[in-house]
C-alpha cells in the first residue's frame, strides 16, 4: 500500500491558510475523499463523483449525504464543480509550496525583526510582488510591439490587419466567432462533451434480475454486455451492477476511457473481489444452513431423479445410499455434494439423459460457491 | 489508480486525515500498512464517566466495498456496556447499514452512511461509552445493571479499567 501517495485536505491545516482546508473539502467526494470525478448533482443538489452515486445508488436507493430518495436518471453534470475541481488541482502544488514557504519566512522573520519592522516590511513586499506583476504583463505584450509593423490585432481573433480593415473584418469575424462553440468555461462546458452527445454511446440500463428465473438469463445478460458470464448468479449480478455503474460514469467523464480499459478495470474489480464474490447478506455462520434450506428442493428432486436412474439401471445397491442421504443432508452442504456428484454418473452409463442434466445445474452451482467459500480466508487478508 | 482501490485509497486518506488532525482521545489507524483494511484504534474513557482513565483498544474491520459499507467494530479489551456485546463487538446504529437494523429501533438517519468516517464511528462510540444507549441492548445483564443499579454498573466499570491498567 505504500504506492498509495495521496494528497488531503488536511495537507493545508500547517500552512499560513488553513482555511484552504475547507475550500478543498469542498472540492473532493465526500463518499471517495478524492478529487471529484465527472462530478454530478442529485436533485437534491448534492454534489459527487459519477461513479461514486452510481454505486451508492445502486446499493441503496438514496442521495447518502441527506437520504434522500434518488434515481441515477436525476443526476445531472455539474459543471461549474468539475471546472473548480480541475483549476484547482491544476494550481494546488504552487500554492501549497507557496503557503508552506511564507510559513517559514515569516516565522523567521519574526525572530529576528520587530513588529513594527513587519508592518513596514509587508506593504513593501506587497508592492514588490505588484512590480514583478506588471512586469510579467509588459513581457506579455513585448513582442506585440516589437513587431511595429503598422498592423493592429483584431480585438476578436487577434489576427492582424492594416486598422481601416478592422471594422470591415469584426463583422465577418463576429458571425464566424457566433458559429463556433463558445470557449470552455465553467459555464459554458467544454464543446467537446457537450455538442456532440451523439457521439457517445447510450448509458446502459440495470437489468431487472429479480424477474430473472433462470441463471441462463442472467449469464446471457452478461454475454449481451459483453462481458465476462462466469461465477454463480449472485457474482454475475454484482458484475453486471458493477459494469454498468463504470460505463455509465465513463459516459460522464470529459475524456471517456477506451471500453478495453474499462473491462480491465472490470476484471481487477472481479480479483479484488476474490473470495468475496459470492458474499451473501446473511451471516457467514448460518452460511452452510441457509445454503440447504435454499437448496432443498432441488437436492430432493435430484436425489429423486438419482435414485430412479439408479433402480433402472441396477435394482440391488439402491436401498444403502438412500438410507444414508437424508441425515446427511441435513447436515451439511459439502458433504452432500459429493454425495450426489456420483449419482449422476453411476446414473449416466444407463443413458438417463433427462436426470443427469438436472444434476449437472446444482452442481455447477455449487462449485460456483466453493471455490469461493474456500477461498473465503485467503484475501481476507 | 483504478477504481477498484477506491477503498483502500479512500482509508488511506482517512488514516492520513486522522494523523495530521488527530482528535481528542482517539487514536486510529492500519495494523500494518500491507492491509488497510484491518484497523486498530484506541480510545480514552470520556472524563467525567466511570470509564475515565481507561483507554479501550478495538479492532475496524473494513468490507471491500467500503465506504458503501460499514466497517464491524470490536473492542479487543474486557468491556461491561450495555451496547457491546460480551464478545467485544459493539452495536451502534451508525456501525449498521440503512438496510438492516437488528434491534427494529434505529432512525434510517443515524444508521451507516457512505459520507460517514471512521472519525464519526470513533466519536459515536466515545460518546456511547458516556451515554449507553437503553434500547439496544447488546449486553443485557450490562443494560440491567444501568438501568436499575447505577451504583454498582460504575463499579463494575471503573473496576475493570483498574484492571485493564494493571492496577
Amino acid at each position: 500500500m505504500s504506492t498509495i501517495n495521496v494528497e488531503d485536505s488536511t495537507d493545508w491545516l500547517s500552512t499560513t491558510v488553513p482555511g484552504l482546508s475547507r475550500l478543498e473539502t469542498s472540492l473532493r467526494c465526500q463518499v471517495c475523499r478524492d478529487f471529484l470525478t465527472s462530478p454530478m448533482i442529485t436533485s437534491c443538489a448534492h454534489t459527487f463523483c459519477s461513479l461514486c452515486i452510481r454505486k451508492s445508488l445502486s446499493a441503496e436507493g438514496k442521495c447518502p449525504a441527506c437520504r434522500e430518495p434518488e434515481s441515477v436518471s436525476k443526476l445531472r453534470r455539474n459543471w461549474a464543480v468539475e471546472e473548480s475541481v480541475a483549476a484547482w488541482r491544476a494550481v494546488r502544488e504552487k500554492v501549497l509550496a507557496v503557503a508552506r514557504q511564507e510559513g517559514k519566512s515569516e516565522k523567521g522573520k519574526k525572530r529576528d525583526a520587530t513588529e513594527a519592522e513587519m508592518e513596514a516590511e509587508l506593504p513593501r513586499r506587497t508592492q514588490r510582488r505588484k512590480v514583478v506583476a506588471i512586469d510579467s504583463d509588459d513581457e506579455e505584450y513585448r513582442p506585440e510591439e516589437e513587431r511595429n509593423d503598422g498592423l493592429v490585432p483584431c480585438p476578436i481573433c487577434s489576427k492582424r490587419m492594416k486598422e481601416a480593415d478592422v471594422f470591415g473584418h469584426l463583422d465577418k469575424c463576429q458571425a464566424e466567432r457566433q458559429q463556433r462553440p463558445p470557449p470552455k468555461t465553467a459555464f459554458n462546458p467544454p464543446p467537446s462533451s457537450q455538442s456532440t452527445p451523439t457521439k457517445r454511446p447510450q448509458n446502459l440500463a440495470h437489468a431487472n434480475f429479480g424477474l430473472m428465473k433462470s441463471e441462463v438469463h442472467v449469464r446471457n445478460q452478461l454475454k449481451n454486455a459483453g462481458i465476462p458470464a462466469w461465477g454463480s448468479r449472485d457474482v454475475m449480478m454484482r458484475r453486471h451492477v458493477e459494469w454498468v455503474n463504470m460505463f455509465n460514469a465513463n459516459n460522464d467523464a470529459e475524456h471517456p476511457k477506451p471500453r478495453g480499459q474499462l473491462l480491465r478495470e472490470l476484471d481487477e474489480w472481479d480479483k479484488f473481489q476474490g473470495g468475496w464474490a459470492a458474499r451473501v447478506k446473511k451471516p457467514k455462520e448460518t452460511d452452510g444452513q441457509e445454503y440447504i434450506r435454499q437448496h432443498k428442493e432441488h437436492y430432493e428432486e435430484l436425489k429423486a431423479a438419482a435414485l430412479a436412474s439408479m433402480r433402472k439401471a441396477v435394482a440391488k445397491p439402491v436401498e444403502e445410499p438412500k438410507e444414508g442421504e437424508p441425515g446427511q443432508q441435513q447436515q451439511n452442504a459439502p458433504n452432500q455434494q459429493q454425495q450426489n456428484e456420483p449419482k449422476p454418473e453411476a446414473s449416466g452409463p444407463t443413458g438417463a439423459l433427462p436426470e443427469s442434466t438436472p444434476a449437472a445445474g446444482p452442481v455447477a452451482r455449487a462449485d460456483g460457491h466453493s471455490p469461493s467459500r474456500s477461498s473465503w480466508k485467503a484475501p481476507e487478508w | 489508480m483504478s477504481h477498484t482501490s477506491v477503498a483502500a485509497k479512500r482509508l488511506f486518506i482517512e488514516y492520513r486525515a486522522l494523523t495530521t488532525d488527530a482528535l481528542d482521545g482517539i487514536a486510529a489507524g492500519p495494523v500494518s500498512e500491507d492491509d488497510l483494511f484491518l484497523w486498530e484504534a484506541l480510545i480514552q474513557g470520556p472524563g467525567g464517566t466511570p470509564f475515565e482513565g481507561g483507554v479501550f483498544p478495538a479492532e475496524l474491520r473494513f468490507p471491500k466495498d467500503y465506504p458503501l459499507a460499514p466497517p464491524q467494530m470490536r473492542f479487543t479489551c474486557e468491556i461491561w456496556h450495555p451496547n457491546v456485546y460480551p464478545n467485544g463487538n459493539v452495536c451502534i446504529s451508525i456501525l449498521h447499514a440503512p438496510g438492516e437494523d437488528p434491534n427494529h429501533y434505529e432512525k434510517a438517519e443515524e444508521r451507516w452512511s457512505p459520507i460517514q468516517s471512521v472519525e464519526k464511528i470513533l466519536i459515536s462510540v466515545m460518546s456511547m461509552l458516556a451515554e449507553p444507549n437503553d434500547e439496544s441492548p447488546a449486553n443485557v445483564d450490562a443494560a440491567r445493571m444501568w438501568r436499575e443499579r447505577r451504583g454498582e454498573y460504575e463499579r463494575v466499570v471503573r473496576e475493570s479499567v483498574r484492571r485493564s491498567l494493571g492496577l
